[in-house]
């Protein structure tokens, strides 16, 4: 308890987090433009119709009319004379009706896992999926997407941005995430299904996390789905994690319930944990799968451009 | 070595709990990991079957231990008792019986060596007093060794009785006067002095160290010259003392106006004294009385003089008594 105690009074008395020196050269637009200019023609892809509203630049299965031509059909009574093409007519002889296509906004939901072992590592992956996150959030805005930002903590519940439209915007998002801090223990599945409003079969909702939690995450995974949400995780390791560089007799404290397990790590049992490991990193991505979630694994040994520009592209979330 | 505060020692019991605490959480390397449940049930290593070892003697376990011991008998503050300075009052005795030559050259040269001898044993930095007590009492120096040395060099010996008590009571104050150092008193005498009125308490410890003594000492300590009830004829009376522990014979001599009148031997017992009475003639203006032989003190081979009137011979000094003594005043 005193040990807990104080691990709560250290994290009051911390000033600055890793994660707002990391994310403060973008309070300003003109260095979030000059850091994330080049995601401009990124968009989110959805599995589902968006239905946000008019306005935005996602195409909708919706035909609404608009510029953008889609193509023809033959008129039937009742059809707007405006929309008969003329010039069809004249070479064809036949009434036919150009259909165009709507842009609608996306729903989009961001969700930041701001548990205490997100904070784990050097640099550490909160800080890393902070990044991410206001990269993405820059990619809905730039879109028009109605952007929407929770971040899951313990002290402080979850805390929830937006929606919100427009680049302008995203200063807003920035000092959100320059806010968050590593915060003790978080039930990511209790947590999905309690803290996010507004979340509809129309909504995108994007999962940053290192999914560390002993009963899992699937029941929060399976809230979400049963919302008919369409669900990204975008799972956060790290190298330090995987290949654990360790001796000798140890007291592994959990980050997160500060739980003290004594092991004496040997060659084979530090062999035996690689493969564990793995095996959960298996597990995770056939969770998602089963459930038809899309499942992306980023680095946080690497850079912010790799994950966006490759590991996300790759998985069909951007395009 | 003393030890001023023995309760500070309280303050070891540290050094058990250091190793306490090494024994409890020192033994195993504590690790943040993002989760636990990924580390639980691995084989175990050999090592880690014992879930509690004494802990391996670290250089920081080591330091620790050691910084523990010194921090607590620091807290009792020990103290070698040698360490505080010195302040050497010298009392250095100038009567004149320290003009004796049963010490070559003199007594009183002996005297002012043992006194260069304990000068010499002070550091720097220790304080040194040199009272000389001659008819009175007279503070020579205060201040480093070499001003000690310069004072007892030049130093003279005097031609009265000494004032010992007084002597002492300057040097006592003289010590007292620097309560942050060690006193010691020290007297350089031949014990010819006659016992000491109570002096109280003093500053500092006495040491006596004597000088010289244990000769034959005799001496004319009187000459007085009675008239006869007559009126026609005078009498001197020769008052003799033998200041030594054994019988000793003397020759008086007794002239009148310059011109020998009478010379007889004396015997006196040891310590003792003896009255010469001789019959002047009736016009005698002046008697003189002296002992024959050598004496230790040569002052008290110089005649003793009077007038025929009456009168009190000035006393001679005595010379020391033969036996060394050390006390405390």
């Amino acid at each position: 308890v005193l040990r807990r105690t104080l691990r709560s009074a250290a994290r009051l008395l911390r000033p600055r987090t890793a994660a707002s020196e990391a994310l403060a050269p973008l309070g300003s637009m003109a260095m979030a433009d000059a850091t994330f200019g080049r995601y401009d023609r990124l968009s989110f892809v959805s599995r589902r119709p968006v239905r946000a509203g008019l306005g935005g630049e996602h195409r909708s299965r919706r035909r609404a009319p608009s510029t953008d031509f889609v193509d023809y059909r033959p008129y039937h009574p009742g059809d707007d004379f405006r929309r008969i093409d003329w010039n069809v007519y004249g070479r064809l002889g036949s009434l036919q009706v150009k259909l165009t296509e709507g842009r609608e906004r996306l729903d989009l939901t961001l969700v930041l896992d701001c548990s205490a072992s997100m904070a784990w590592g050097e640099p550490d992956r909160l800080t890393f999926a902070a990044r991410v996150l206001a990269a993405l959030a820059y990619v809905g805005l730039a879109r028009y997407d109605a952007v929407q930002v929770v971040c899951l903590g313990q002290e402080r519940g979850a805390t929830l941005l937006g929606p919100l439209r427009g680049r302008v915007r995203f200063p807003d998002v920035v000092a959100l995430l320059s806010s968050v801090r590593g915060d003790g223990e978080v039930d990511l599945s209790t947590r999905l299904t309690q803290s996010l409003p507004g979340v509809s079969n129309q909504s995108l909702v994007v999962l940053v996390s290192d999914l560390l939690a002993p009963s899992g995450v699937e029941h929060g995974l399976d809230a979400l789905k049963r919302d008919g949400a369409d669900v990204v995780v975008i799972h956060v390791v790290s190298n330090a994690e995987a290949n654990p560089n360790l001796a000798g007799d140890i007291e592994m404290v959990d980050a997160e319930t500060d739980e003290v397990l004594e092991v004496g790590l040997s060659v084979e049992a530090l062999e035996r944990y690689r493969q564990r490991y793995q095996e959960w990193l298996r597990q995770q991505e056939t969770v998602c799968a089963g459930r038809g979630l899309r499942y992306v694994r980023v680095n946080s040994d690497g850079s912010i451009d790799s994950a966006i520009l490759n590991d996300l592209r790759h998985a069909g979330v951007l395009r | 070595v003393t030890i001023l505060a023995p309760l500070a020692l309280i303050a070891l019991i540290i050094v058990p709990l250091i190793y306490l605490i090494h024994l409890l959480f020192g033994s195993r390397k504590r690790l943040r990991v993002p989760a636990v449940f990924l580390w639980a049930n691995l084989p175990p290593a050999p090592s880690a079957r014992r879930k509690r070892r004494w802990p391996p003697l670290t250089l920081l376990l080591l330091l620790q231990l050691v910084a523990a011991i010194l921090g607590a008998l620091a807290l009792a503050r020990p103290a070698t008792p040698a360490d505080p300075p010195r302040h050497l009052a010298l009392v250095l005795d100038a009567s004149a019986s320290m003009q004796a030559t049963d010490v070559a050259p003199t007594r009183f040269d002996a005297a002012r060596a043992r006194g260069l001898e304990r000068v010499a044993s002070l550091r720097d930095g220790e304080m040194v007093s040199v009272v000389r007590s001659g008819t009175t009492a007279s503070l020579l120096t205060s201040g480093a060794p070499q001003q000690g040395r310069q004072a007892l060099a030049t130093a003279k010996p005097g031609a009265g009785p000494g004032t010992l008590r007084d002597a002492l009571a300057l040097a006592s104050a003289q010590v007292a006067a620097t309560p942050d150092l060690r006193g010691e008193i020290v007297v350089l005498t031949d014990g010819a002095s006659p016992p000491l009125e109570p002096l109280g308490v003093l500053a500092a410890p006495v040491e006596v160290v004597p000088v010289g003594g244990g000769s034959d000492n005799q001496a004319v300590t009187a000459l007085q010259v009675r008239i006869e009830p007559s009126g026609r004829e005078q009498v001197a009376y020769v008052e003799v003392s033998n200041y030594a522990d054994q019988p000793a014979q003397v020759t008086v001599r007794t002239l009148a106006d310059d011109a020998p009148l009478d010379e007889r031997a004396v015997r006196l017992a040891p310590r003792g004294q003896t009255r010469v009475s001789v019959p002047l003639p009736a016009d005698a203006r002046r008697v003189t009385s002296r002992l024959l032989g050598r004496d230790a003190l040569s002052l008290d081979r110089a005649p003793a003089s009077t007038t025929c009137c009456s009168f009190r011979a000035r006393p001679r000094a005595c010379a020391a008594r033969s036996r060394p003594f050390r006390s405390r005043v």
